[in-house]
């Protein structure tokens, strides 16, 4: 269970992120969406503590995220490419991503090998290292390495950018599998409003900072956020 | 009118570059330390024009000097070798533009004319144009051979674009043109052939028979054109430009992962050493920082002074490992937001680092034994140092590698690459060099510069021990900077 209190974030004093309160059960899939410098990746960052808060806590599991370590061990996050080691191959970052998370070489492999569709034979065996594989590539191989290792909450901002429309279906699919089968509770921020509404139980809209609807997806949902986007 | 807007944007992109706006202190040392250097030259070029018939023989005053000039270009041909790049104006931009793709050609290699060995060149040779061969030959052969000699340095200019375009840079290529370059110096002094004799007889013969330029600028024109006709057909930007495909076979250091996550961080930082152009090029210069000794230890003025020989001692045993750990963490700056988000053990990431540092030590001073050679001194001082360097230098290296924010890239050469470069990096440079030499001196002044060599050995092997102590304060810091850090390192664009 994520808890978020009183958190306030600001730039050069301009507040960029006010949230009084949010609670994220565990084993949902969590929808964020905004306009850009709407606060989504800031939100990311304060609960990954890679950015200090000024103000307020998120805890994970009762734990606050500033001042523990143990939920780094059961959360996996891709944020953009700064979660990418380049010069390796996808492999040898898959392999060193493995490791950290304490897998084995064989659960290495077996869950690449369940990865085979996702990857599309794009990824594994091609000889290249990630510095050169093209942007959508490279998403693909972040977000597998986000979902390693059985983790319980798996962190992703806008994880459909760059993918090819294929793929983009195929990661929907894989979500939701993962979701069910292993209850990850998987917080998703997008522009794409369809496969947001497509994967996410519940969807927070952030507007300036601040949490201007929280909604259970139901069948109107992907309707009343295009009204609401739509000014 | 292109050629003016090309230049300006030239100029805007260097004037608005980041690097420069931020770091205008080092940036101000730099141009202070090139404006000396240039001063040097000019001063060492007018000294030369001024006293060469002393210092040689009456008879052979323009001889010698072109001599000497063959091996000057000798050696400015290897360093060019090193440091010279193609000026990589950004032509991506322009090649959608209705712009004839030959003025962009023309206008890369008319730009690279315009460097720094061109600029000493000059330089060098003005002065003993007009004080010396004007003196024994005249003017009008003065400029003659002013102009050929330009032209000469203009060849080895394009010829070495050439080559560094047609062949990958790897460690092998680097070697046979070091080799090649020697071996032309060396026989030339061991009187296997004459090259220099040659070079000088060709000169002055060209000097004789001005008509017989024509064949240097034929050359000239032929390596120019050569460059033209290269980029002409390659003008993509696929082909240009460092976008190589690397292809990934590194698993020769794959058995250092049994030893747990600290080899995995081992493996890690090799392979970011080795599949980095910018670590790359350190690596390639470390054989060279290594040979450092050759230049002062035969030379009794340097070697009888035992505190300088310290210096040295710490530079040879630590170059590579300065290198690796006041980086250390800006060079993972890239992924920075993973490694603190994975759950890895700072204690062990830490311990990994230090462990890599000191295997680069002891393998410097291994490399360093030879020196014995020179006298059992050099390896007593070496000894020392490498001890200091282990237990001293590495920690405080590494703790002070923390204070580093600037993001790097590390896909660019690092001869003049002060990217990711801040004023911390010059403070501990301090230390790192005057430090021992102070431990030493006092010992050395009460006549007992062997107890200043224990005492200084001493040290580092006391601190040792402690290095466990210090990783803990490194981890500490570590955790409270990580938030600056990580936002610095993001800010690469």
């Amino acid at each position: 269970m994520i808890k978020i209190q009183d958190i306030q974030k600001s730039y050069n004093s301009t507040l960029v992120l006010d949230i009084k309160e949010l609670t994220i059960e565990k084993g949902i899939s969590f929808g964020l969406v905004g306009n850009n410098g709407a606060g989504k990746t800031t939100l990311f960052r304060l609960l990954l503590d890679l950015i200090r808060a000024n103000n307020g806590q998120i805890s994970i599991n009762g734990e606050d995220v500033a001042k523990t370590e143990a939920w780094k061990q059961i959360t996996g996050s891709f944020l953009d490419q700064g979660f990418l080691i380049d010069f390796l191959s996808p492999e040898e970052y898959f392999s060193f991503v493995g490791k950290v998370r304490g897998l084995s070489k064989e659960d290495i492999e077996l869950y690449l090998n369940e990865l085979e569709e996702f990857f599309n034979g794009e990824i594994l065996g091609r000889k290249k290292l990630i510095r050169n594989l093209s942007m959508g590539n490279q998403q693909k191989i972040g977000i597998a390495a986000a979902m390693m290792g059985n983790p319980e909450i798996v962190v992703l901002d806008e994880p459909f950018n760059s993918l090819d429309p294929t793929t983009q279906i195929r990661l929907v699919k894989l979500i939701r599998k993962m979701q069910q089968t292993q209850r990850i509770t998987f917080l998703i921020s997008s522009h794409d409003l369809n496969h947001i509404t497509e994967v996410c139980e519940r969807i927070v809209v952030l507007h300036e900072g601040r949490v201007a609807q929280d909604i259970v997806t139901s069948a109107d949902t992907l309707d009343n956020l295009k009204a609401y986007f739509a000014v | 009118m292109l050629i003016n807007s090309f230049l300006s944007h030239q100029f805007k992109k260097a004037r608005r570059s980041s690097i420069w706006q931020k770091n205008i202190a080092l940036n101000v040392l730099l141009i202070f330390v090139g404006l000396v250097l240039l001063a040097e030259a000019i001063g060492l070029s007018i000294l030369l024009a001024f006293s060469w018939h002393e210092i040689v023989s009456e008879a052979e005053v323009l001889s010698s000097f072109f001599k000497v000039s063959a091996y000057y270009f000798v050696g400015s041909a290897a360093i060019r070798f090193f440091m010279q790049q193609l000026p990589a104006m950004e032509i991506i931009h322009y090649q959608t533009l209705p712009i004839k793709k030959k003025h962009l050609i023309h206008f890369i290699l008319v730009k690279g004319k315009f460097n720094f060995f061109v600029l000493l060149s000059f330089i060098l040779f003005t002065p003993f144009a007009f004080k010396q061969v004007a003196y024994y030959e005249g003017t009008t052969t003065a400029w003659i051979w002013l102009i050929g000699m330009i032209l000469i340095d203009l060849i080895i200019n394009y010829f070495i674009l050439y080559i560094k375009k047609q062949m990958v840079t790897n460690l092998k290529t680097v070697t046979i043109i070091l080799v090649f370059l020697g071996l032309l110096v060396a026989g030339d002094i061991l009187k296997w052939y004459n090259f220099s004799e040659l070079f000088a007889r060709a000169v002055s013969v060209m000097n004789h028979q001005p008509l017989l330029w024509t064949i240097p600028l034929a050359v000239f024109a032929a390596v120019y054109l050569l460059n033209y006709k290269f980029l002409y057909n390659r003008l993509y930007i696929e082909e240009i430009g460092s976008q190589k495909t690397d292809i990934a076979n590194g698993s020769r250091f794959d058995y250092l992962r049994k030893f747990g996550l600290l080899g995995e961080v081992i493996t890690l930082d090799i392979k970011l050493f080795t599949r980095n152009k910018r670590t790359k090029s350190i690596l390639y210069l470390t054989p060279l920082f290594l040979a450092y000794g050759l230049i002062f230890y035969p030379n009794d003025a340097y070697s009888n002074d035992s505190g300088f020989m310290i210096f040295i001692g710490i530079f040879i045993t630590g170059f590579l490992m300065l290198n690796y750990l006041q980086y250390a963490f800006a060079y993972e700056g890239s992924y920075f937001d993973y490694l603190i988000t994975s759950g890895i053990d700072f204690q062990q990431y830490v311990r990994a680092k230090m462990f890599l540092a000191t295997t680069v030590v002891v393998l410097a001073y291994f490399l360093t034994i030879p020196y014995l050679y020179f006298g059992t001194q050099i390896l007593f001082i070496n000894t020392a140092t490498a001890l200091f360097n282990l237990g001293v230098v590495i920690p405080m290296a590494l703790y002070f590698a923390t204070y580093n924010k600037k993001a790097m890239t590390l896909s660019r050469g690092s001869a003049f690459n002060y990217q990711g470069v801040n004023a911390t990096h010059w403070l501990i440079m301090l230390p790192v060099f005057i430090v021992p030499t102070m431990i030493y001196l006092p010992f050395k002044w009460l006549g007992n510069p062997d107890g200043g060599l224990f005492v200084l050995g001493g040290i580092g092997m006391i601190a040792l021990p402690f290095r466990r102590f210090i990783s803990k304060m490194i981890v500490k810091n570590l955790n409270e900077k990580k938030y600056i850090m990580a936002a610095g390192f993001r800010e690469k664009n």
